[in-house]
């Protein structure tokens, strides 16, 4: 990890360092995802799935010692911005390869994005030049099999849309994310180059063409997601997880179908606990969390000191604060 | 008995090939007849298209274990290229719905490819029994010797594995192996059943072997430059991972070489994407760390570099293995630092286990990575503990290993040091009998032996006609006609 580019997860307020790191791993706990509304980090989540615990705190020691950061130990780790690192952060989002783009929850897994984008490029340049054996561009036999039945479900004439409206919006891009998506696309019949050749004609250093590629596939999607979702490229990345982790979504649906606390408890066997977690997701993460549920009301009143009403209440001032 | 006239109709009819290569027809035909074998043949000879051609002829799954995650999901590719049948890869990297949805798939699959530690789990094992398994391929077994460099604990439990699956027959493989090596393979594997062997020479006369004293970094830039700046096909071997980044970075500056780094760090699509290029000449030089395998057969490399030497002979000899695989002249280069010897120790020395270690990490209530053990410590001690190897046991087997790596060292540090032919010494250590043709020119050579102005002139390697290095970037308008058009 290139230390200063972990600047911008922080401000000049003290930070949870270990949230930060779980967020851009994409740890998803109750926990984490409070603190990436409290600072404004939801967009990030997993954004480095591979980034290890030692490189993420050897970057930020870095950081410290070039007094970019102060570090403190309260009931844990916690960090802040110097006047010299809050510079360097701005300096740092206004270049053409910082992440304006990205958004964990509306565009999805930017890395299952980037090889949806890959294979299914791959998998239609090949298609028209006649050439059936080839190694795939990934190796995940669950995408390789989606990408199978997508190319099959497309008849020719969606074969032309895919081609035609995939210049149309990277056309659309800035002129970094064009390079970038342009020429890591590849088949037999088009190379492509490598992302180290890549990051060298950009003058980049591997871990800011990293960003530039992660920004240039969450720009493509925004487009691409924003579009009339019958249409192919939608068709394609549209993002198949909902917001919610399976079973959160469960507990909540039970809540939207208006069933009683001790239904739910039932149905779902599951501890009381969990099942408030769930809804505590639900608070976080939906836009349209209803906070005035007669369910979710009543649960919170009934211990107003405890864990839940409380975390509510945070949750609910945190994304009041975010609309204003 | 298929006579050999037939099964070289049937390479011709359904892989292209004329020839078999040394030991393919031999082992073809002992497995047969139903034996177990256990083959040594020298990187590069086919192993794969040894089970590829069988699987024509036996019914049942191809269990296929082999250790590296990267090596595995290359060979299955080139599996899938050939329409043989249906090929699926468990390791370590699948989720939980991609491994579910793999196994679940397993009776429409010829062809499974699995880590030794996958192939350990339960469930895995419980669904091999319920279908028939056909072959059980054991790759680079040497991996189960103790007495070889890469031990790996994993292995010690496929013995009893294969006696669970219960396959028609057994085929293990492995590219190098000294005697004893191959006495631990057959004990383990087989015990007193009786198995067919087939090993061959690891002399390959089309890879000139060169030492190349340096004793300082610019010495050694001088003569990578110099060696550079030929149109060859060229993989370099780096020790580290930061060392094959930096090395790439300051050939991408200083040369016009197309370059680019190759390591476990990488994503799998731009390592695929990366050997690609590299294959179809789109690449001119690949830095590589060692520890990953680049499962390619890339057939024109004519200058293999190692930019530090590597823990023993036996690593020496595979790396260099993938050098001039189409059977011409290529060259393999090694620069050798006085201070090699001693850093390598060191770095040996920083990764073994200690007996405390071990004894901290059996006292935990259950396996969990420890935060004062690096993750391939870790790893290890895992393996045994799942496999219930006892505390002292896993001591002295530690023991014994760290010796064996120390004594390795020690061989292959001589061997680089020496004035004797290369090839002779290789020859007595692996095969224990001389080279096939005795030194001369276009054999080996050190530094102190001769110039490497000398050398290049000798062996005079064929130019490879490199593809037209594209100055810039492609627009969207030149990647859409070449995509699509
Ligand atoms: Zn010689």
């Amino acid at each position: 990890m290139q230390p200063n580019l972990l600047l911008p997860f922080f401000s000049t307020d003290f930070r949870r360092v270990k949230a930060i790191y779980y967020l851009l791993t994409g740890k998803r706990t109750i926990s984490n995802l409070s603190a990436g509304l409290e600072y404004g980090l939801l967009p990030y989540f997993r954004i480095f799935p591979k980034l290890s615990q030692a490189d993420y705190f050897k970057a930020l020691a870095e950081l410290t010692a070039q007094h970019y950061l102060v570090q403190r130990t309260d009931e844990q780790p916690v960090a802040r911005l110097t006047t010299t690192g809050k510079l360097a952060k701005t300096v740092l989002c206004q270049q053409d390869y910082w992440l304006h783009s990205v958004n964990y929850f509306e565009i999805g897994d930017w890395q299952i994005q980037w090889e949806k984008l890959m294979l299914s490029v791959q998998v239609i340049s090949n298609y028209r030049h006649h050439i059936t054996k080839y190694i795939p561009t990934t190796n995940h036999p669950l995408l390789l099999r989606e990408i199978r039945h997508w190319f099959y479900r497309v008849g020719a004439h969606q074969q032309q849309e895919f081609i035609d409206s995939l210049a149309e919006s990277i056309a659309q891009l800035p002129k970094l994310a064009q390079t970038i998506l342009v020429n890591s696309l590849h088949s037999e019949t088009f190379a492509g180059v490598s992302d180290f050749q890549l990051a060298q004609d950009l003058q980049l250093t591997g871990a800011e063409f990293q960003l530039a590629r992660i920004e240039a596939i969450s720009s493509l999607m925004t487009l691409i997601l924003a579009e009339d979702p019958a249409r192919v490229l939608p068709s394609l990345f549209q993002v198949p997880e909902q917001t919610l982790s399976r079973s959160a979504q469960r507990t909540y649906d039970l809540v939207q179908q208006g069933k009683s606390w001790s239904q739910i408890q039932q149905m779902s066997r599951q501890k009381e606990g969990t099942l408030k977690e769930h809804l505590l997701e639900a608070a976080i993460l939906l836009t349209d969390f209803d906070f005035k549920a007669p369910l979710v009301r009543q649960i919170g009143q009934e211990d107003p000191e405890g864990f839940f009403a409380q975390k509510l209440t945070q949750i609910k001032s945190l994304k009041e604060g975010v609309s204003l | 008995m298929i006579d050999q006239q037939q099964l070289k109709s049937e390479l011709k009819a359904n892989f292209g090939y004329d020839h078999f290569h040394a030991g393919q027809v031999e082992l073809i035909q002992a497995l047969l007849a139903g034996d177990n074998v256990i083959g040594v043949l020298p990187t590069g000879s086919g192993k794969s298209l040894i089970y590829q051609f069988l699987s024509l002829h036996l019914p049942g799954l191809f269990v296929i274990v082999t250790p590296l995650i990267s090596l595995m999901e290359d060979q299955a590719n080139r599996i899938r290229m050939s329409d043989l049948g249906g090929v699926a890869v468990l390791n370590g990297q699948l989720d939980f719905q991609e491994k579910k949805y793999v196994l679940e798939g397993l009776a429409k699959t010829k062809f499974l490819f699995l880590a030794p530690e996958t192939l350990q789990q339960p469930e895995v094992i419980r669904q091999l029994q319920r279908l028939s398994v056909g072959l059980f391929i054991v790759d680079e077994a040497h991996c189960i010797s103790s007495w070889g460099p890469d031990f790996r604990p994993d292995y010690l439990q496929l013995g009893a594995i294969r006696r669970q699956i219960k396959p028609l027959t057994s085929l293990v493989l492995t590219a190098t192996a000294t005697d004893r090596v191959v006495q631990d393979i057959q004990q383990s594997l087989f015990g007193q059943e009786p198995s067919y062997l087939y090993k061959d020479s690891v002399d390959r006369r089309n890879l000139y072997l060169r030492t190349e004293f340096v004793s300082n970094p610019e010495e050694k830039w001088e003569i990578l430059t110099q060696l550079l700046a030929h149109p060859w096909p060229t993989l370099i071997y780096a020790s580290t991972r930061k060392r094959a980044e930096e090395l790439a970075l300051l050939i991408a500056q200083k040369t016009k070489r197309r370059v680019a780094f190759y390591h476990a760090g990488l994503e799998d699509g731009a390592r695929l994407h990366i050997q690609q290029l590299f294959l179809h000449d789109q690449l001119d030089v690949v830095v590589a760390t060692s520890a990953f395998g680049m499962g390619i057969d890339k057939q024109n490399l004519r200058l293999l570099i190692h930019d530090e030497m590597p823990a023993n002979f036996e690593n020496y000899l595979q790396e260099i293995g993938r050098a001039g695989r189409d059977g011409n002249q290529a060259l393999t280069l090694i620069f050798v630092d006085v201070h090699d010897y001693s850093r390598l120790l060191k770095r040996q020395t920083s990764h073994q286990i200690r007996p405390e270690m071990v004894e901290h990490f059996f006292s935990m209530p259950r396996i969990q990575p420890q935060a004062d053990l690096s993750i391939e410590q870790n790893q290890v001690l895992a393996t045994y503990r799942r496999a219930h190897f006892p505390q002292e046991t896993v001591i002295a087997m530690l023991k014994k290993t760290s010796k064996v790596r120390d004594d390795q060292l020690q061989i292959f540090w001589d061997f680089l040091n020496s004035d004797q032919c290369l090839r002779q010494q290789i020859c007595r250590y692996f095969d224990h009998e001389d080279a096939p043709q005795p030194h001369d020119q276009l054999c080996c050579s050190n530094s102190h032996q001769s110039t490497l102005a000398e050398v290049l002139q000798w062996l005079n390697l064929p130019a490879e006609a490199v593809e037209e290095v594209a100055n810039s970037l492609a627009t969207r308008q030149q990647a859409w006609q070449r995509l699509f058009d």
